[in-house]
């Protein structure tokens, strides 16, 4: 029996060629996205799992909200503090580490030299996480403080063909390392690497005491700064929950009462697996009040796009049906019953998904590499990783074809042996139902065009508004604070030179992906005071030329006013001159910039210190500098040239169309005032685009899966309209005869086909705002919503529709009557 | 064998109902031969179905081989089909995409006969219609008259007790049409019972016994206007 339905299956294919090839494509297609979801959310899933400890390691992040401010983000990085104090706490704990990484650290050995990455880390990192050691051993790479640990990339960069072991580098151009270890790429997926999305890249690793000394955190007391990730084993007795329950007891022990009054702290441990999307969900999801992950999103979006696949597959398969039913009809006369009927479609869907799935597991690994070198991800991992991911994906085969065929299944087995051998007997399935269906397909893929349009608008939005007003190209270069290199000598020497329009200095730059300084100000000092936290930016002078920022009220620092460098030593009762931009004055209530000017502000006092005013003497235009929404925002400039907290970066702007006479100069300049480090450009178009790239990203997946529920939606209306036009041949046929034109005829199928397009759009418009209000509340300046996204939408998918049918259309409504009618 | 009281079966189309056979009673014996004959539209077809057991009747009796199946439920009557019946059509419905002998053995393929034994019930019929030689064949590689008997083939393969056929002739030349009526008269002489539907009074005359409908009643010959063409 069951070769029988194998041989009536596959005469069934042969019958229709191109039906089935149009069956097979579309379930492909859905197939091959809900794969190419499921492959990113496992390998991201699948993170770090290789290491012997990872189903016992956790990441422990913290949040801290200032008195008074809203509560901000919280996030997987960690006070300096927070590990040795675990370790002190928890004796319990197998293992307790940080790690911290710093970007474009000069190196030399040697004769050369080169900027790295380097991450500064407890000896413990290394029983945490298993590196493959190619030369040396972890178990003493990192005992002496001045051990650096290589990479193989960077050993052959800095030595060639030479071993690397033993040998001497120098770090920052003042710090002496010895070579103590090798080790070989960082084995994927993990949160470390050396590309661009990993979340600690480094080329070097040295110890935490190297570069912060023998103090357990940054060197001070306060737990309100974060940097490192934090780490720690668990014993095998003691579960993350158990855990994360005893921090915030934790906490209470070991802060200062004094910051303890003056901002509220919470810690959480997480599972290490969870480390690669607990940013990307505090990025994209953390505003809204919907509690939805990236990964449960993106699976989200894979199954509906196998969803369309499948109700895709079942019309169209119904359709086709419907010239076997007088097949079926006569089956059933010689004693077939519904289930062998049902057996037999089922059986058909089985044989097309199976061979749908490997057209798409075959394309899948066709544009993987294309893929894994744009993203870092290897969507197909997951297949390697034992015979359970190969029984997933013969699961989702047989659910496919379960579902997929259950509708033509069904319908088939209703066929009624008498109406069905009646030569006029044409029709199989629920009418509406099939319309339902398509208009499913289209209500998706329209849904899914909805948020491409607001994606790409937003993204169009963020690049006009971030980037704008610099018309001229900025650079901004390596930190001054570690180099024995004056800031106001390196800018005498670039004032004047060709191609440079101004020079600046700023602690950090834009787009910095380690983080921010913050301050929170309110407009009163009185206790309980409602404040606003900004980004706080220790600046030079010239910062505004620099940046091309407009100066809206009042005015900025200048070397005629005589501005004193803000100073932690200045007295607490005095002010300290600050510029806000308007964002920040906006969110401070004054209703005009005018209004901000010569106003005084307000840190907010705390049990052991009063309240630090600051006045502000200018209000400019706003920078962009982060995309993501925070509680955090607007900027608040402090004259702080030189300063105690984060870094000294020169910025330079660079005259238009001068690019490579600039770029010459500051490199010419740099290296007379720092020959053993190499100068370091950076763009900030090419910060922004590193800032920015995971909001890309999400816009081409909705971009791809767009697409792919488009041809699929598009196939199987093309398909409908095959069967529909057969249909109704007879009729077209007699109207016709009784004076309708082609175009007449031409015009009704349309209006017949558009229907349930137009139906399906007004059902995802709805669906479609609340997905693209969600999406926004990721963005701290967010593009209005119109109704455009909403009509382009159901413009595309009208005249997708409308083309995929035309000529069917056109074919159906040129029939010649009496060619019709002789054979009804 | 078979037994019909007050048969009944109307169509509901909208508000409009169409009565297709109205109290019609017959009695059919064992080993009978009998045709059907009447106007289009008199019910003949409709009957054919309720006999075929692919129909049920609105109202009324159907008594087979002693079990009354005028309410039974459609497993039954799938079962009483492929095992007591055989079905000739006027425009054969051999399944195009199956051969020759993959047509005649699917009633045994749903009676779940091992394949061996299908076999040899296949190649047996084939030979008894002469078409042994085309087994490999698929339907629309024969001609009108080897389709037919292709489709004999398939009714008899079963061994059923009741043989129905509806215009078995009608799409056949009457070279072609006499050679099938020779095998149905000759089913009949083996001892298949057979119920003909036909237009054709001369394949009428074949059967022992003539039923006349009009407007779904059985009628006297004479009100039959077919059968006054036949015998004027």
């Amino acid at each position: 029996m069951i070769a029988h339905y194998f041989t009536a299956a596959f005469a069934s294919f042969r019958k229709a060629p191109f039906a089935t090839a149009a069956n097979v494509v579309t379930l492909a297609l859905g197939i091959a996205c809900f794969i190419a979801a499921y492959g990113i959310a496992t390998y991201w899933r699948l993170a770090d799992s290789h290491h012997a400890n990872a189903d016992r390691t956790v990441v422990v992040g913290q949040r801290a909200s200032r008195a008074g401010a809203e509560a901000g983000l919280f996030n997987t990085n960690s006070n300096a503090n927070l590990a040795p104090a675990l370790a002190a706490d928890f004796p319990e704990l197998a293992a307790v580490a940080r790690v911290i990484a710093g970007r474009d650290v000069p190196v030399a050995a040697e004769d050369r030299k080169m900027l790295l990455n380097v991450a500064n880390v407890d000896p413990a990192f290394l029983e945490i996480f298993d590196l493959e050691f190619v030369a040396g051993a972890a178990a003493v790479a990192l005992g002496d403080p001045n051990g650096v640990i290589l990479t193989q990339e960077a050993a052959a960069r800095l030595f060639g063909e030479e071993p690397a072991l033993g040998r001497s580098v120098l770090i920052g151009g003042t710090a002496a390392g010895e070579v103590t270890g090798v080790i070989a790429p960082v084995r994927q997926p993990s949160f470390m690497g050396p590309g661009a999305e990993a979340r600690v890249r480094f080329d070097m690793i040295r110890t935490w005491e190297a570069r912060y000394g023998e103090s357990e955190g940054f060197g001070d007391e306060s737990w309100l700064g974060y940097g490192p990730l934090t780490f720690a084993v668990l014993p095998p007795s003691m579960s993350v929950e158990t855990f994360d329950a005893r921090l915030p007891a934790f906490l209470e022990r070991r802060i200062p009462d004094q910051q303890r009054q003056a901002a509220t702290f919470e810690a959480k441990a997480l599972p290490l697996s969870a480390l690669r999307t607990q940013d990307l969900d505090r990025v994209m999801f953390s505003r809204t009040q919907v509690g939805v992950s990236t990964l449960s999103v993106l699976l989200g979006l894979g199954l509906l796009t196998l969803a369309v696949a499948c109700a895709n597959y079942a019309n169209l398969a119904t359709a086709q049906a419907a010239g076997r039913s007088k097949e079926i009809g006569m089956r059933k006369v010689l004693g077939a019953a519904p289930r062998h009927v049902m057996i037999q479609a089922w059986t058909e869907a089985l044989l097309l998904a199976t061979a749908a799935a490997v057209a798409a597991v075959v394309g899948l690994a066709a544009v993987s590499p294309a893929i894994r070198s744009a993203t870092e991800i290897d969507i197909l991992y997951f297949l390697l990783q034992g015979a359970l991911p190969v029984a997933i994906v013969a699961g989702l085969i047989v659910v496919v074809a379960v579902a997929a065929g259950a509708y033509p299944a069904l319908a088939l087995s209703r066929v009624r042996p008498a109406t069905a051998l009646d030569a006029g007997y044409s029709g199989l399935g629920s009418r509406w139902l099939t319309r339902l269906l398509v208009g499913v397909q289209f209500a998706s893929a329209s849904f899914m065009l909805i948020l491409v349009t607001v994606t790409e608008l937003q993204v169009a939005h963020i690049e006009r508004t971030a980037l704008a007003p610099r018309e001229d190209p900025i650079v901004i270069l390596n930190d001054l604070m570690p180099l024995d290199v004056d800031y106001d000598t390196l800018a005498t020497r670039l004032a004047g030179q060709p191609g440079v329009a101004a020079v600046s200095v700023v602690d950090r730059g834009p787009w910095d992906m380690n983080g921010d300084n913050v301050m929170t100000y309110g407009r009163s000092p009185e206790a309980g005071t409602s404040a606003s936290t900004g980004y706080l930016k220790s600046i030079g002078y010239d910062y505004f030329a620099a940046l091309n920022l407009r100066v809206l009220a009042g005015r900025v620092f200048d070397r005629e006013r005589g501005d004193i460098p803000a100073s932690p030593f200045i007295p607490a009762d005095q002010p300290v001159a600050v510029v806000v931009d308007r964002r920040y004055a906006e969110r401070l209530g004054f209703s005009t910039p005018d209004a901000a000017v010569g106003r005084t502000i307000y840190s907010p006092a705390t049990s052991g210190a009063p309240a630090r005013p600051a006045q502000i003497i200018g209000v400019t235009e706003t920078e962009v500098t982060r995309v993501d929404a925070s509680n955090v925002a607007g900027n608040i400039y402090a004259f702080f040239p030189r300063a105690f907290f984060g870094g000294q970066h020169p910025i330079v702007r660079i005259e238009r169309g001068r690019v490579a006479d600039a770029v010459a100069a500051i490199t010419g300049a740099w290296d007379d005032l720092a020959p053993d480090i190499p100068v370091n450009i950076r763009f900030f178009d090419d910060l922004f685009d590193a800032n920015f790239r995971i909001y890309a990203r999400v816009s081409q997946v909705f971009t791809i899966l767009a697409g792919a529920a488009f041809v699929i939606a598009s196939i199987g209306l093309l398909g409908m309209a095959v069967h529909a036009t057969s249909r109704r041949r007879h009729e077209i046929g007699v109207r016709k005869v009784l004076g309708s034109t082609t175009p007449g005829v031409a015009g009704l199928l349309l209006v017949h086909f558009s229907k349930p397009v137009l139906v399906a759009n007004l059902l995802a418009w709805p669906l479609g705002y609340v997905a693209a209000q969600i999406y926004l509340a990721a963005f701290a300046d967010r593009v209005t919503l119109t109704p455009a996204p909403f009509v382009f939408s159901m413009a595309i998918t009208l005249a997708i529709a409308l083309v995929a049918v035309a000529g069917e259309v056109l074919r159906a409504a040129s029939l010649r009557p009496a060619e019709v009618l002789r054979h009804a | 064998m078979i037994n019909l009281k007050h048969l009944r079966k109307t169509y509901l189309a909208g508000d409009v109902e169409t009565t297709a056979l109205d109290d019609v009673d017959i009695s059919i014996a064992p080993g009978e031969f009998v045709a059907v004959m009447g106007p289009s539209g008199c019910g003949k077809s409709t009957l054919l179905n309720i006999l075929g057991m692919i129909d049920s009747p609105t109202s009324g009796t159907y008594v087979f081989e002693g079990a009354d199946i005028s309410q039974a439920p459609e497993r039954k009557l799938v079962e009483l089909r492929k095992r007591r019946l055989g079905f000739v059509f006027q425009s054969f419905n051999l399944i195009d995409d199956l051969s020759v002998e993959e047509n005649v053995e699917l009633p045994l393929l749903y009676c779940g006969m091992r394949k061996a034994e299908r076999r040899t019930h296949v190649r047996e019929v084939l030979e008894l219609v002469g078409l042994n030689a085309r087994a490999r064949h698929k339907p629309p590689q024969l001609s009108g008259g080897q389709q037919q008997r292709v489709a004999i083939a398939r009714a008899v393969v079963n061994d059923p007790a009741v043989i129905l056929a509806d215009e078995p002739t009608g799409n056949l030349d009457m070279r072609n049409g006499e050679e099938v009526m020779g095998m149905l008269t000759t089913l009949n002489e083996q001892g298949s019972t057979i119920v003909m539907v036909t237009h054709s009074p001369k394949d009428a005359s074949r059967a022992k016994r003539i039923i006349h409908f009009l407007d779904g009643r059985i009628v006297p010959a004479a009100a039959d206007p077919q059968a006054r063409q036949a015998y004027a």
